[in-house]
C-alpha cells in the first residue's frame, strides 16, 4: 500500500484515525496493529522479518541493558544486519562471483533495520531506558507513517509521546496542513517531474541542454518525491500524537555540500554521524584519519541507498568534495555566496546522475551529454521542449526554495480562513492526479 | 481554535465521502476515457484468496470515485493553465483543441507504398490520398512534422495517382478530442476525391443527427479541460435504404446504429466501427460506379457521403484483413480502387 493511493487516504487512514480516537488508549496497540496490517499488505510473507525484528530489538534491549557490553552490543547490531545484509547485498556480492540470484527486498528494511541499530546502540549508551512494554516498543518501530522510507526516527525522540498520548485539533490541524502539502508535493509535482523526465530520457536526438534539463528534472523529482513522504510521514505522526524531526530543509538553497547534507535526508545523515563518524573519532583526528573516517562513511552512505557500483560511486562523490571543502573550499565558499548556491547545485544535480544511472556505460553516455561531447548544444526537438517545460521547472524550482513557506508564515494570519480554501484547492488538485494515474510508488521504497 | 476545527471537519468529510462514493457508482463504461470500468473484485477465486485483491480494488476504488471525470479535467487545467506544459503524455492542447503528434517514418511509409503498389498492380485505376494529422494546420505550437515532406516522399515512392486534399482542410474539419474529421465538414472532400477520380458526383440531401458529449481518442488519453464534441452525422434515405455487409458477422448491418453511440467509441457510429470487409449496396442508385476504398477508420465517415455516387462501394482494412487472402474477395479490377489513410497509419506498421 502507498501513500498516494486511494485505498490508503479514503480508507486504511480514516478508520485507523477514527479508531485511534475512538479508543484513545488503545492507540499503540492500534498503531501495531494497522500497521502490521499495512505493511503486511504490500509485502505479505515478509512480515514476518518486521516482526523479527520487533521480538529481537526489544528483548535484546532489555538484556543488553543489565548486561552491558561492547561484545553484545554487537552481536545484536550483527543480528539486526543480518535481514538487511541478506536481502539487500546479496545478489551484488554473488554477481562479483558471475554467480545470479534473484532476491526480492523487502519494503523499508533499510529503514526499520537502522531504527532498531540506533535503538540498541542508545540503550547500550545509556542514552534511553530499554521500554518495558512490548506493545509500545513495537509500535514504534512499526509505525507505519515511517515505516517504508523514514524518517529514521530514533526511540529517545517520541519515547515520552509513546507513554502518554497527548491529542489537539491544533496538532491535528498541523498534521493536515503537512500531509496535503506532502500529497501535492508527490502527487502533482514529482509525479509530472517523472513523466517529464522519462521523455527528455528518451528523445530521438538528445542535445547538452535536454541532458541538463533531463538532470535537473531527475534532480527536483527525487527531492519532492522524497520529501513529499517525509511530510506525510509528519504529518500522520501529529494526527497520532508524535513529532517526528524534520527530514528535509531546502537542501536546494545550500551553499556547500556539506550544508547540503544537512539539509537533505537529515535523519539518514545525522545516523551515520552519531553511529559511525563520531565513534570513528569524527573530525578530532589527524587529516589522515578524518579523510579514511569520511570514506568510509560515505561510502558506507551511498551502499546503503542501494547495492550496485553507482551509488558507491555516489557515495564516494560526496566524500570527495566535503574533504576538498573541508580542507580548502570552505571559506571561500562562504565569502562568494552566489557562486556557493550554484557550485551546490550544479554538482548535486550530477550526483543525481551517478544515482539515477546504475547502468554504467548509460552513466558514461550521460557524462558525456552534459560534458558536450559528440553530442550538438541544442536543436528543434530540445527547443520545443524547453518551450513546453521551463515554465513548469521554474515553478518547482521556486517551489524548492523556502520562499512559499515564508510567504505562508508571513500571511498565514492576514489570510485566516481563505487558507482552508487553499488548503483544500492543494488537496482536489493531488485526488485529480491521484485518479488519473494507475501506480505511483514513493522513489525511496526501494532503498 | 475554529478555523482548525473547520479544517479538521473539512478534511475528515472528503476523507469518508470520498470513501464510500465508490460503492454508490454503479456505471460500467466510462464514455470520456472510452473504456469499461473495474468490477469489485472477489476475495476468492477458485477456493484460495485472490492474490490480487487489494491491487483490483484499488483500482475499482479509483474508477468510480465521485466526480472522477471533474477530477481528471481539474488535472488537465493545472497541467496545462498553471504549469504551462503544452505537450503531456504526447498530446497537446491548444485553443480547446487536442492534438498527438506523430512521426515521419520513412521506412514504414516506404514499407506501405509498396504493399499499396503491389496491391494496385491487379487494378486499372488506382488513386492514393493521406488525411493529414490534424496537428498539421496547428502550426506554430509545436513541431510536427511537415505534411508536405511526406506528400513528397509518397510521390517519389507510389506508382499510383496521388490526391492531395490537404489544401482543402483546416483545423475546423476535425474533433476537438479526437483525431478524426467531423463527417458535417467533409462533404467538399468527398466532391473533390470523386472528381479527381474523374467519376459522377451525386450531392445527397442529409439531415444533421447529434450526439453530445462525443469523447474522443485524445480526450481519453490525457486528463484535459478541453470541452467534449458534438458529433454530427449525415443521414438520408440514400443512406436508410442502403444495404451494407459485414464479412466478420457473415450479416447486414446499418450505416449507422444508434447502439453504437453508447458504446466506449461513439465514432464506431459510422459503418459500426473496426470492420475487415465492408460491401455497400445502393439500390436507388442512379450510376453503375464502383468503388473499392482500401483503408482505416477515416473512411468509415466519408463513405455514407459517398453512397449517392456509387451503386457498390467496399471498404477492405488490411488491418484487420490479411492482404494474401484479397483475391477470395473477387474484387472487380475494373472497379476504381481509392487508397485512403491517415497520416498516423501511413507512418505505422499497422497494415497486415
Amino acid at each position: 500500500m502507498v501513500f498516494s493511493s486511494v485505498s490508503f487516504i479514503f480508507y486504511f487512514l480514516p478508520i485507523v484515525i477514527v479508531a485511534i480516537y475512538l479508543l484513545p488508549k488503545q492507540r499503540n496497540l492500534i498503531l501495531l496493529i494497522s500497521s502490521i496490517f499495512f505493511y503486511f499488505y504490500g509485502e505479505k510473507m515478509y512480515v514476518a522479518i518486521l516482526l523479527f525484528a520487533c521480538l529481537f530489538n526489544y528483548a535484546f534491549a532489555r538484556y543488553l541493558e543489565s548486561h552491558r557490553s561492547k561484545r553484545m552490543l554487537v552481536l545484536g547490531v550483527a543480528v539486526d544486519l543480518i535481514a538487511l545484509l541478506y536481502f539487500k547485498y546479496t545478489a551484488f556480492l554473488l554477481g562479483l562471483f558471475n554467480i545470479s540470484v534473484n532476491i526480492v527486498l523487502p519494503i523499508g528494511i533499510s529503514f526499520f533495520t537502522f531504527q532498531g541499530l540506533s535503538y540498541l546502540c542508545d540503550v547500550y549508551e545509556g542514552r534511553v531506558a530499554a521500554e518495558r512494554r512490548f506493545i509500545d516498543f513495537a509500535a514504534y518501530l512499526t509505525m507505519f507513517p515511517q515505516l517504508v522510507a523514514g524518517p529514521i526516527v530514533r526511540y529517545q525522540d517520541i519515547a515520552a509521546e509513546l507513554s502518554v498520548f497527548k491529542s489537539s485539533s491544533d496538532s491535528f490541524a498541523c498534521g493536515i496542513r503537512r500531509f496535503i502539502v506532502g500529497l501535492f508535493k508527490k502527487l502533482v509535482i514529482a509525479n509530472t517531474l517523472g513523466e517529464l523526465a522519462a521523455i527528455l530520457a528518451s528523445l530521438n536526438e538528445p542535445t547538452v541542454v535536454s541532458y541538463w534539463l533531463d538532470a535537473f528534472f531527475d534532480a527536483l523529482q527525487i527531492y519532492f518525491d522524497f520529501s513529499a513522504y517525509s511530510d506525510m510521514a509528519i504529518g500522520m505522526g501529529l494526527f497520532f500524537g508524535f513529532h517526528f524531526l524534520e527530514n528535509f530543509n531546502y537542501p536546494f538553497i545550500a551553499r556547500s555540500i556539506r550544508e547540503f547534507w544537512q539539509r537533505w535526508h537529515i535523519s539518514l545523515s545525522t545516523f551515520f554521524k552519531d553511529y559511525v563518524y563520531i565513534p570513528l573519532g569524527g573530525s578530532k583526528v589527524k587529516i589522515s584519519r578524518y579523510i579514511i573516517n569520511m570514506l568510509i562513511v560515505w561510502f558506507l552512505t551511498g551502499f546503503w541507498h542501494g547495492a550496485d557500483w553507482n551509488f558507491m560511486l555516489w557515495g564516494i562523490y560526496f566524500a570527495v568534495l566535503i574533504i576538498a571543502e573541508k580542507l580548502w573550499l570552505s571559506r571561500w565558499l562562504n565569502d562568494h555566496r552566489i557562486f556557493g548556491h550554484v557550485y551546490t547545485f550544479v554538482l548535486v544535480v550530477i550526483s543525481f546522475v551517478i544515482f539515477t544511472n546504475p547502468d554504467l556505460d548509460r552513466l558514461l553516455i550521460n557524462f558525456k551529454g552534459l560534458l558536450g561531447l559528440n553530442v550538438p548544444l541544442l536543436n528543434v526537438e530540445t527547443i520545443y521542449y524547453c518551450r513546453n517545460y521551463l515554465p513548469f521547472l521554474l515553478i518547482c524550482l521556486i517551489s524548492a526554495t523556502p520562499l512559499g513557506h515564508k510567504l505562508y508564515e508571513r500571511w498565514q494570519k492576514k489570510i485566516g480562513y481563505a487558507e482552508i480554501a487553499v488548503l483544500m484547492i492543494m488537496f482536489m488538485m493531488a485526488i485529480g492526479f491521484l485518479l488519473d494515474e494507475s501506480f505511483n510508488p514513493f522513489l525511496y521504497f526501494r532503498f | 481554535m475554529m478555523k482548525n476545527k473547520i479544517l479538521i471537519t473539512l478534511f475528515m468529510l472528503v476523507l469518508i465521502v470520498g470513501g464510500v462514493s465508490p460503492f454508490f457508482d454503479q456505471a460500467s463504461i466510462s464514455f470520456s476515457e472510452r473504456r469499461s470500468l473495474a468490477v469489485f473484485p472477489d476475495v476468492w477465486e477458485n477456493g484460495n484468496l485472490n492474490a490480487g485483491f487489494f491491487d483490483e480494488a484499488d483500482k475499482y476504488y479509483s474508477d468510480h470515485f465521485l466526480l472522477r471525470d471533474e477530477f481528471r479535467a481539474l488535472k488537465g487545467f493545472v497541467i496545462s493553465q498553471i504549469f504551462h506544459i503544452g505537450e503531456y503524455n504526447g498530446v497537446f492542447m491548444q485553443d480547446n483543441y487536442l492534438f498527438k503528434k506523430d512521426e515521419f517514418d520513412q521506412k514504414a511509409v516506404e514499407r506501405n507504398i509498396a504493399i499499396i503498389n503491389e496491391i494496385a498492380a491487379d487494378f486499372n485505376n488506382c488513386y492514393l490520398t493521406i488525411i493529414p494529422n490534424k496537428a498539421e494546420y496547428a502550426r506554430g505550437y509545436h513541431d510536427n512534422y511537415d505534411f508536405n515532406e511526406l506528400v513528397s516522399f509518397i510521390n517519389e515512392k507510389a506508382e499510383i495517382t496521388f490526391i492531395d486534399i490537404s489544401s482543402s482542410l483546416s483545423l475546423e474539419d476535425y474533433y476537438r478530442t479526437d483525431i478524426h474529421w467531423r463527417q458535417e465538414q467533409i462533404g467538399g472532400i468527398a466532391e473533390l476525391l470523386v472528381s479527381e477520380m474523374e467519376m459522377s458526383w451525386i450531392a445527397g440531401k442529409y439531415e444533421n443527427e447529434s450526439y453530445y458529449p462525443f469523447y474522443g481518442a485524445l480526450y481519453a488519453e490525457i486528463a484535459s479541460s478541453v470541452k467534449p464534441d458534438t458529433l454530427v452525422y449525415l443521414d438520408s434515405e440514400t443512406i436508410k435504404q442502403a444495404k451494407v455487409y459485414d464479412l466478420e458477422s457473415d450479416k447486414y448491418i446499418t450505416v449507422y446504429d444508434q447502439q453504437d453511440l453508447l458504446s466506449p467509441d461513439a465514432y464506431d457510429i459510422f459503418l459500426g466501427g473496426p470492420k475487415a470487409y465492408l460491401k455497400i449496396e445502393n439500390p436507388a442508385s442512379k450510376t453503375d460506379q464502383k468503388l473499392i476504398i482500401f483503408r482505416d477508420s477515416f473512411a468509415s465517415s466519408i463513405a455514407p457521403l459517398l453512397i449517392e455516387s456509387f451503386e457498390q462501394i467496399e471498404l477492405i482494412d488490411l488491418r484487420y484483413y490479411d492482404r494474401s487472402l484479397i483475391k477470395d474477395l473477387k474484387l472487380d479490377n475494373e472497379a476504381t480502387v481509392l487508397f485512403m489513410y491517415g497520416s498516423q497509419i501511413i507512418n505505422s506498421y499497422a497494415v497486415r
